[in-house]
């Protein structure tokens, strides 16, 4: 055995990394890893090169041609979840027709549940898989180490944090919040590596170890960066080659992909491979970019002897089914929002308590987890509108956050202090005397309190300001005092 | 005949930062404008959108709506104000309802100052006849993200380069938040204040003497956060730079509107 069963990895909260207890409580998680400096140095330079390969890929490949092809790539997405029923059918019959069997399934345990039974079909004993944010979704792991199936991660990330007992922090980069320190101590303890930090004497001890493995593996499993409904083509995307490999050495592939992944045929799915490795690593193209349409064919050298496609629900109906988040589905997984996002920078991934962080994380998991579940995330952003703008199909996630917001306060679901701080300030919003009335007293109380025209210390629901920083003093009168003073009326 | 407008100036703007507003004001009439201040305006409701008591912040902008009727333009010094404004207020009011045609008609009107001066009254800056009062200078100037909702390009800094004897670049790394973000600073204290001394390390980092915020919530977030490290820049608004290197206010002093 290379990767004991140990259960789910826990996070610094003693909850499951990834699956929480329900309702999630974002800020213990939020307020450790903002003290971790390791977590803080390696997740902001991380991002940091990512955001900058991003600009600067997409700026010499697309120049000022960059906003057409971005909203060119978002109504191929949006045409194709706004048809989505018409292009899973034709999907379905045509990687049927290719010789490939597809399954829905409504949630994730449908989804094991259907996973395993095509492993036990096959006497499924070594299972290899490749990087997949919808395997993470449905514990797929965990479900087939239950079953005894070993099952090892091959992208080296994922494989890592397998051999660590960890979970992924980011969807492009799984182990973006580890250091090589870690990698070395993990490999010398659970691998027998040698004792090295060099990055590429590390991946090499990876790469013989799971050489092996993938000679005797007889199960493959990917997930699936794009449907092609066309032809029932399933793209998948890596960069180490470990793709390649669960879908053509061993005997039988499974691929688990989310329903929204479909686009109508190949001619759309060009402009999203255009721009899904440019926004994610910078790349140009990601080093592998495989198109598998039906298991191998007679006179075929490669390829799997069977091929099941497990196509995900898992909550998505439920965002295709509210327009004003549903071109959520759009979305590549292309991290591009993470790395740019202030919050998801300090916040780092495992704080979002759920396999997606950063705004698109903030936007879905609530949705397809339940908004009750999680009702801090909506709020965990201060809609600097970074992420919309670095988004590849435009997604609005910005609005998409004040929608969410709004449920909460239609549930009655906001804290007391912030409830009352925001009726107050309506109240003297209703009309220009009471605001009058509201500033002179704010003035008054903040102008006692000032030091030095700055604000140290205050209390209820504004103590979260002066625990950060000082609050600058209002004026003592403010322009529209003035203006009525000096009787300049309406105008002069 | 000289540009009327309307003056919309944002509650945390009148609250903390009356000068930026004066400023706007003198400035505006220094360039031939005359200037309308519709004392009945309260607030635009932004708080209250983003916060998501969407009943509240309609209730907010279709008061804006009928408080600024007629057809001139809505000039304001703060960006995200005006982006409330322009981009979302027509989302808060259903299009069928009695008051759509009256919110339609303000966000088309609305205008950040910056932008206003470039495309609205078409000012050559090298045309200003703008020196900056003292010794020559440096100042960094804050990026307030919601520039992005409003094209995302800098009539602010292209303005402030027309003045002579200041030197004003953006804060090292520009485009990264400041933390502020509303009710968000209070929400998540944690996060907003480390971006906050972020934001403030960078701009200590530029070296400038000056800062130069357009936006009134930053200006509390980064202002307060350098106070809380023991620093003490002079903050200001655009216009207060504009309207003293045009020489119709004095540093320091109090602009009479």
């Amino acid at each position: 055995m290379t990767a004991p069963a140990r259960g789910p990895a826990r996070s610094v909260d003693g909850e499951p990394t990834l699956f929480p207890r329900l309702p999630f409580e974002w800020r213990v998680r939020t307020e450790a890893f903002l003290a971790d400096e390791q977590i803080q140095r390696a997740v902001g330079e991380a991002t940091d090169v990512k955001d900058r390969g991003r600009r600067a890929a997409c700026a010499s490949a697309f120049g000022d041609k960059l906003a057409a092809l971005r909203s060119h790539a978002a109504d191929v997405r949006q045409h194709a979840i706004d048809h989505i029923d018409h292009y899973l059918e034709v999907f379905v019959q045509a990687a049927g027709m290719a010789g490939a069997r597809v399954h829905f399934a409504v949630d994730a345990a449908e989804a094991c549940a259907i996973a395993l039974e095509v492993a036990r079909s096959h006497d499924a004993k070594l299972c290899v898989k490749s990087k997949s944010m919808v395997t993470e979704e449905i514990r797929l792991l965990e479900a087939f180490e239950e079953a005894g199936i070993e099952t090892v991660e091959t992208d080296l990330g994922e494989f890592i944090l397998q051999l660590d007992g960890d979970a992924p922090s980011h969807i492009v980069m799984p182990m973006i919040h580890k250091d090589r320190r870690a990698v070395s101590r993990a490999f010398v303890r659970e691998i027998g590596g040698e004792q090295t930090e060099d990055p590429e004497r590390l991946t090499a001890v990876a790469r013989k170890h799971l050489r092996g493995i993938f000679r005797r593996a007889d199960l493959g499993i990917t997930g699936g960066n794009f449907l092609v409904a066309e032809t029932g083509t399933i793209v998948v995307c890596t960069n180490e080659g470990n793709g390649r490999f669960c879908a053509t050495a061993p005997p039988h592939q499974i691929a688990v992909v989310g329903i929204e992944k479909v686009v109508a045929d190949l001619d759309g799915l060009a402009p999203l491979l255009k721009l899904l490795a440019r926004s994610a690593t910078g790349q140009p193209l990601t080093v592998y970019t495989q198109f598998l349409t039906g298991p191998r064919r007679d006179g075929e050298t490669d390829g799997p002897e069977t091929l099941d496609v497990i196509l995900l629900d898992g909550g998505r109906s439920t965002v295709l089914a509210r327009p004003d988040v549903r071109s959520a589905l759009r979305c590549i997984r292309c991290g591009a929002c993470q790395n740019v996002c202030p919050v998801y920078r300090k916040a780092t991934g495992h704080a979002y308590g759920s396999v997606y962080g950063g705004p698109i994380g903030a936007v879905i998991t609530p949705l397809l987890r339940g908004i009750a579940n999680y009702p801090d995330l909506p709020a965990a952003s201060s809609l600097c509108g970074a992420c919309r703008e670095a988004c590849p199909v435009d997604i609005d996630l910005p609005g998409m956050l004040v929608a969410l917001r709004a449920d909460r306060v239609v549930a009655r679901n906001l804290p007391r202090g912030k409830r009352w701080l925001l009726r107050a300030l309506r109240s003297a919003l209703a009309t220009p005397r009471r605001m009058r009335g509201a500033q002179r007293l704010v003035s008054f109380l903040l102008g006692v309190a000032a030091d030095e025209g700055m604000i140290r210390d205050l209390p209820g629901p504004a103590r979260g300001w002066t625990r950060e920083r000082d609050l600058p003093a209002p004026a003592r009168e403010s322009f529209r005092a003035r203006w009525r003073r000096l009787q300049r009326g309406g105008t002069r | 005949m000289a540009p009327e407008v309307d003056l919309f100036v944002p509650c945390l703007t009148d609250t903390f930062h009356p000068r930026a507003a004066a400023a706007t004001v003198a400035v505006l009439e220094h360039l031939g404008c005359r200037v309308h201040f519709p004392d009945d305006q309260t607030c635009c409701g932004q708080a209250h959108r983003n916060a998501g008591c969407t009943d509240d912040a309609a209730a907010l902008i279709r008061r804006m709506a009928q408080v600024f009727t007629g057809e001139r333009p809505i000039v304001t010094p703060s960006g995200s104000c005006a982006a409330m404004v322009a981009r979302h207020a027509v989302d808060l009011v259903p299009g069928d309802d009695p008051d759509a045609p009256a919110v339609r008609s303000i966000a088309a009107r609305t205008r950040e100052l910056s932008r206003f001066l470039l495309d609205d009254l078409r000012l050559d800056v090298t045309q200003l006849g703008a020196r900056w009062p003292g010794d020559p200078t440096t100042a960094a100037w804050h990026f307030p993200c919601h520039l992005r909702e409003l094209g995302g390009d800098r009539a602010a800094l292209q303005v402030l380069a027309g003045i002579e004897g200041l030197r004003v670049a953006p804060i090292p790394d520009a485009e990264r938040c400041c933390g502020f973000g509303g009710t968000f600073a209070v929400d998540e204290p944690a996060i907003s204040g480390a971006l906050g001394r972020d934001k403030a390390r960078s701009f200590l980092a530029s070296g400038a003497e000056i800062l130069i915020c357009d936006e009134s919530g930053c200006a509390l977030q980064i202002a307060g956060t350098l106070s809380r490290l023991g620093h003490r820049p002079r903050l200001v608004h655009f216009a207060e730079v504009l309207a003293e290197s045009l020489g119709l206010a004095i540093p320091g002093e109090e602009i009479v509107p």
